[in-house]
């Protein structure tokens, strides 16, 4: 199954967009192949035919009446799904808020309320619980970006200085992809994300877990790790909860271990591939804003940060 | 002077104006409406949004309605001047033409303040 | 000067032949003389003649679809499989832009405004449009900076933001180096050079028709060019002034699109897509008109439902200015405004239904052959009328959510672009290449080139339908595997191939073909009905025939043999320079003998120059730019002091059939005057965009953000100084007009003299008047605004001191008289307008905020 696709779609919205789109293929190729018939008539039909279509009022009929019924039609059930897309879904809840803020290239996901003095904030993945609407607040930091999850609905752009409202919901749990498509600078192409959906349990239950702030280190390895994050100055840019460091400039970093990806969509995500994003992010993600530390950590280091960074679940 | 002869033209095209004036008129003042935070606000009882576009439009059908009017019944009344008879023949069907090209996209424009919410 | 009264019975059908036999024997060769291309070295520097500059518009435009499609080449095989790393994602950027600024600046627009610089004259039996150097000099400047635009890619400092250039990422903070500058000056004033040629297709349309071609009987491709020119004229401006916008932004910090200082993003997409979709039918018309002219005549038939096509046509050229939020669906505009504009997207694809089932009728009604040219043709259907329909589908708001900004709508717009412009253009390559050439290029490999195109279009963007549908966002340097999309990638890969293939057979078959043979054929080989097929040389028809019908060729059966006789109008030169025959705009009777230039240096110099001061302030040479502006000033002014308004030179023409015309005349009659007023209505719409920006910014920002705090609203008396002294500036032109009547044009070059400080004066007063009240251009949008108004109204101080000094010149140089007055109308009308635009101006700075309650 395509994680990312319009056509498979697996919310009510996105069904019914399928939907539309199934209907509008269907009837525009049904209405290409009957022009491309008169052209075929018009050349090699009989003279009765060609009579018949070489009149003002075939055109008339073909070029005015004909289209002006279908558009007729197909506008009014346009309107109509229009207007039920923006109508709230039964269940009866208030939507649930996530706030996603786009950046040159990655993604800020904040759940307001969650905490007794805000939210959590998280990267580069939408965790929703299945069932209940969910209200994306989206806007941007720097670009305009687009934030799209074509398996639940249309897109949304994310503009500095407005906050724009898509709304979602997904029936079943399940991982699906999202990615950014208005052109935002150098890595466009790698700024993608995950949406999970959680059975309302599963989902309540990882709330709980992402409003602790970061375990301390039970191992020499992780505090090592622990150590060389101060030392290399990845405070400069990462919020960890839980610790002295509490910059907004990348992502927040609580529970990275936890995450589904790195770099937004670019990587899955475990020890090797944080060592290896940290060391080379700029190879595997050219122009991204975070610089490559394989000069300035040595290997020991590196494995220490990654081990650490990992065990943040 | 020739350039009287230009009239015609602005004739032929009027509809189209009208249409250009209520598409406008029509998308600018449901725009205002909604950034100045007056999507509920009334004018005479209506919903102030649907009330506008609907008047625009029916002024719009209006103006149309006397251009093609007026076309049609130059075009057969028979008084199309004798010398330039196939040039003003022309210049008042498409005059007719575009009136009905105008009633039919302000109509499409105007159909959906029924349907939807005024600035949701 | 009103026309004699007998041109009624001259133009009649049954009216004898204007002029007699024999013809004296030197009329010809004169003819011929006084139109000759320059020789050597000059050409085709100096080169004016529409022949020549149309063809070599249309190569230009050719050069730079190559160039593109070469960039588009590079794309697909970086695109042909998952993870490639053919191109880094700064050249790909780089690439994608540059070749959407390519294909829609420099080849798209170009291409078909070349085709009418070229099949015009022609096709309307003029010698010339009316400006001939206009059309070199917007040709020349369009060629030297669409090569300097290419040439910054070879630099790494080709724009890499989009073709659409959307700020905040455009913006100085996020593109701080010079590239995006490339796309705003490169671009900006090719723009500005498209404008050019509009105002001379509008006006050569309007007034340079054969005699008795009405407008219900003018060819299908210049109703078609009509529109196209209008639409031109009110659809660039917002473009321009987007560019205009985003460059100060860039250059002075003035925050028009950075909210955090009170500027929106969204106002440069509102007018950006304003011109942006107008400007897919600015592309698609003319390429209808050419496929209206191309299909009766390989059908043999009249056009079927010619009024309901020209009628569609004038209708795309209003609705498609309905369309531009279309491409802002996504943007969290609320979904009733959407609507409206999904409306009008339905609405404008009625005409489009017209036009395809006129065709079809057309067909359909005649006997079709399958020559080059129609293959292309029903190529053009099969593509074009996919790419329509699922234009329909993205004009649909919750559709088009889904497939904004993916591979769906790189499909969709290439279909239509391709389907709508480029097989069209190719068909009236096959279709008029003898007119140019002699002979027709080959039947074989013109066969071999439709099916190979038709075959790689297809299956390299039918693909791409599903590819975007499935998840792929548009844009993108590369895409992960294991998403379904290698197949589709792949196959669009291979196909470009085959319709690259294509392209390299259609470069072989013009190489070995095509030359221009000028003197032309008196061949018509497809039997067309048009005038663009009477015998033609330099001059365009020997005489310049009377028209009866719609088909003249086909009505008229001897009409090529009595035109090369020289038995209609106007069949040799009267003054003994280049000539055209002016005709009213609706009933195309003739009005008088219109005098027009021949080649020159100065137009060509001063192209290039103006390019040169563009790329010059690009790469921020400012001392460059200023001597690159000097000489373009300069050579415009001799070129109007050497070669406009020379005066009656005779006094009367006699052109045959009993109608002697005046050579020269001034006021609404004169050519002239309708091109400042063509320009004014450009000039007009830049400035409503002007106030677009103020009322959007006010919207965006609320009230208590208009004026800011900190920002004042100058006191009543700054504004009310301002407007007496332009009523004043207004008093003196008004005085001059009279001494001018009187004979007294010294005098009148005095007052003009007087009335300019004046008016520069009323524009010193209101920036001071601005600047004292503390609004700042780099504070807040309100200051931008407001200055971005200071800045357009110091522009026209600069631009009317420039014309009110040359007036002056010309009237102490004695070149002007209450006669030979086109100098002083012209610069009396455009002064009019700066002053009727200052006031305005005010208005937006001084009365708006007060009328709002904010002030």
């Amino acid at each position: 199954m395509n994680l990312q696709s319009a056509m498979h779609p697996a919310g009510p919205d996105g069904e019914r967009i399928a939907a539309l789109s199934w209907l509008l293929f269907g009837g525009g190729g049904a209405i290409f192949v009957l022009v491309m018939v008169l052209v075929l008539v018009a050349v090699v039909g009989g003279r009765w035919e060609r009579r018949l279509l070489g009149s003002r009022r075939a055109i008339v009929v073909g070029g005015i009446a004909f289209p002006v019924v279908v558009l007729t039609a197909l506008l009014l059930h346009t309107l109509g799904l229009a207007r039920a897309i923006g109508l709230p879904l039964a269940g009866g809840e208030p939507p649930l808020r996530i706030e996603v803020v786009g950046h040159q290239f990655w993604w800020e996901m904040r759940y307001p309320g969650t905490l007794p003095d805000g939210g959590i904030v998280t990267a580069n993945e939408i965790r929703i619980p299945t069932g209940r609407d969910v209200m994306l607040e989206v806007t941007s930091a720097d670009v305009i970006h687009s934030l799209w999850i074509p398996a639940l609905h249309g897109k949304i752009d994310m503009i500095p200085g407005l906050v724009n409202h898509r709304r979602i919901r997904a029936d079943e749990p399940g991982v699906l992809r999202g990615q950014c498509t208005e052109f935002c600078g150098a890595q466009h192409a790698m700024m993608a994300f995950y949406v999970m959906a959680q059975t309302p349990e599963d989902f309540a239950a990882w709330l709980d877990q992402q409003r602790l702030p970061a375990a301390e280190p039970d191992r020499p390895i992780l505090a090592l790790g622990r150590q060389v994050f101060g030392a290399a100055g990845c405070g400069g840019c990462h919020a960890v909860r839980g610790t002295e460091w509490n910059a907004r400039i990348g992502p927040d970093l609580t529970h990275v271990g936890s995450r589904l990806s790195l770099g937004a969509g670019v990587l899955e995500n475990h020890r090797g591939t944080l060592a290896g994003w940290i060391a080379g992010s700029q190879d595997l993600k050219p122009g991204n804003r975070m610089p490559s530390f394989a000069a300035a950590l040595d290997g020991q280091e590196l494995r220490a940060v990654a081990a650490w960074l990992e065990s943040l679940k | 002077m020739q350039v009287v002869g230009f009239s015609p033209m602005l004739n032929a095209i009027a509809g189209l104006i009208v249409w250009a004036a209520h598409f406008l008129l029509v998308y600018g003042a449901q725009a205002t409406v909604c950034w100045r935070g007056l999507a509920g606000a009334t004018l005479w009882g209506q919903p102030l949004v649907p009330a506008i576009v609907l008047g625009l439009t029916a002024l719009g059908l209006v103006a149309v309605a006397l251009i093609g009017g007026r076309a049609w019944r130059r075009l057969h009344s028979g008084l199309a001047s004798q010398e330039g008879e196939e040039q003003s023949q022309f210049t008042l069907w498409m005059s007719l033409a575009v009136t009905l090209m105008a009633a039919l996209a302000m109509v499409w424009e105007a159909v959906p303040v029924l349907i939807l919410p005024p600035c949701g | 000067m009103t026309p004699p009264d007998t041109a009624g019975d001259a133009l009649r059908h049954d009216a004898p032949l204007p002029n007699p036999l024999p013809r004296p024997p030197d009329e010809l060769p004169r003819l011929e003389r006084i139109w000759r291309s320059p020789r050597g070295w000059a050409f085709p520097w100096t080169e004016v003649n529409n022949n020549w500059i149309g063809v070599l518009y249309l190569g230009t435009a050719g050069l730079f679809c190559v160039l593109a499609v070469i960039l588009s080449l590079l794309m697909r095989a970086q695109l042909a499989v998952p993870g490639n790393d053919l191109l880094d994602q700064e050249t790909y950027n780089q690439v994608f832009t540059t070749h959407g600024t390519m294909m829609m600046f420099l080849f798209a627009v170009p291409a078909v405004e070349a085709l009418g610089v070229y099949l015009l004259p022609a096709m309307l039996a003029a010698r010339d449009l009316p400006f001939p150097r206009l059309s070199a000099y917007a040709y020349w400047a369009y060629a030297v900076g669409g090569l300097g635009f290419f040439t910054s890619l070879f630099f790494g400092l080709a724009p890499n933001g989009g073709w659409f250039m959307y700020p905040p990422l455009t913006s100085h903070e996020y593109s701080p180096g010079i590239n995006a500058d490339f796309w705003l000056l490169g671009i900006g004033f090719i723009e500005i050079s498209a404008i050019a040629g509009a105002v001379e297709i509008v006006v050569g349309i309007l007034r340079n028709r054969a005699p008795g071609m009405t407008l219900a009987r003018m060819p299908l491709f210049a109703w078609a060019m009509l529109v196209f020119a209008v639409m031109i004229i009110f659809a660039f401006p917002a473009v321009i002034w987007a560019t205009v916008l985003l460059e100060l932004e860039r250059a002075f910090d003035w925050p028009f699109f950075l909210p955090d200082r009170g500027g929106d993003p969204l106002l440069r997409q509102h007018l950006f897509w304003f011109f942006g979709h107008p400007e897919v039918y600015i592309i698609f018309l003319p390429a209808a008109g050419a496929v209206s002219m191309i299909v009766p005549a390989m059908v043999q038939t009249r056009m079927v439902g010619y009024g309901l096509v020209a009628m569609a046509l004038v209708a795309t050229g209003f609705l498609s200015f309905g369309l531009w939020v279309h491409h802002m669906y996504a943007t969290g505009i609320p979904s009733l405004s959407l609507a409206f504009f999904s409306g009008a997207s339905f609405a404008v694809s009625v005409p489009t239904g017209i036009q395809v089932f006129a065709w079809i009728a057309t067909i359909a009604s005649g006997k079709p052959k399958l020559h080059v040219p129609m293959l292309f043709v029903f190529g053009f259907l099969f593509i074009f009328v996919l790419g329509g329909l699922t234009g329909v589908m993205v004009a649909i708001v919750p559709f088009d959510w889904q497939a904004h900004d993916t591979y769906f709508i790189v499909a969709h717009l290439h279909y239509v672009l391709i389907g709508g412009m480029v097989f069209p253009l190719l068909a009236g390559l096959y279709y008029w290449a003898p007119s140019a050439a002699g002979w027709r290029l080959s039947v074989r490999l013109g066969k071999w080139v439709f099916w190979l195109l038709f075959l790689g279009v297809n299956l390299t963007f039918f693909p791409m339908h599903i590819s975007g549908l499935i998840g792929m966002p548009r844009r993108v340097w590369t895409y992960p595997e294991g998403m379904g999309l290698e197949v589709w990638n792949m196959l669009s890969t291979a196909s470009a191939a085959v319709s690259a293939l294509g392209v390299l057979l259609l470069l072989v078959d013009l190489a070995r073909n095509f030359r221009m043979s000028p003197g032309g054929p008196a061949d018509n080989p497809f039997n067309a009905a048009t005038l663009e097929w009477l015998p033609q040389g330099n001059y365009a028809a020997r005489s310049i025939p009377r028209i009866t019908s719609r088909e003249p060729l086909w009505d008229q059966p001897d009409l090529a043999e009595q035109v090369r006789q020289g038995r209609h109008f106007l069949p040799g030169t009267v003054t003994g320079l280049r000539e055209t025959l002016v005709t009213s705009p609706v009933e195309a009777r003739p009005q008088y003998v219109a005098i027009i230039p021949g080649p020159a240096w100065a137009h060509f110099i001063a192209a290039l120059c103006t390019a040169g001061f563009f790329l010059s302030l690009t790469v921020k040479l400012l001392w460059l730019a200023g001597i690159f502006g000097t000489v373009a000033v300069s050579a415009i002014l001799y070129w109007l002091w050497t070669g406009t308004d020379l005066g009656p030179v005779v006094d009367r023409a006699d052109i045959g059939g009993g109608l002697c015309l005046p050579v020269y005349v001034s006021g609404p009659d004169s050519v002239s005057w309708w091109a400042m007023v063509v320009l004014l209505l450009v000039d007009g719409t830049v400035f409503a965009c002007l106030g677009f920006t103020h009322a959007f910014l006010w919207l965006s920002n609320g009230d208590a953000q208009w004026p800011p705090p900190g920002m004042g609203v100058p006191e009543v008396a700054f504004p009310l100084g301002s407007l007496a002294l332009l009523a004043g500036c207004a008093g003196l032109l008004w005085l001059a007009g009279r001494l001018l009547r009187q004979g007294r044009a010294r005098a009148m070059g005095g007052v003009v003299l007087l009335a300019l400080p004046l008016f520069l004066l009323a524009l010193g007063l209101d920036l001071h008047a601005v600047w004292q009240a503390g609004i700042r251009p780099t504070l807040h949008a309100f200051g931008a605004a407001t200055f971005a108004n200071q800045f357009w109204q110091g522009l026209h101080g600069l631009m009317v001191a420039t014309m009110a000094l040359y007036l002056a010149a010309r009237a102490f140089a004695g070149l002007i008289d209450p006669v030979r007055r086109i100098t002083f109308d012209n610069v009396r009308i455009f002064w009019l307008y700066a002053l009727a635009q200052a006031a305005a101006g005010l208005c937006l700075t001084h009365l708006l905020p007060r009328a709002l309650g904010t002030g």
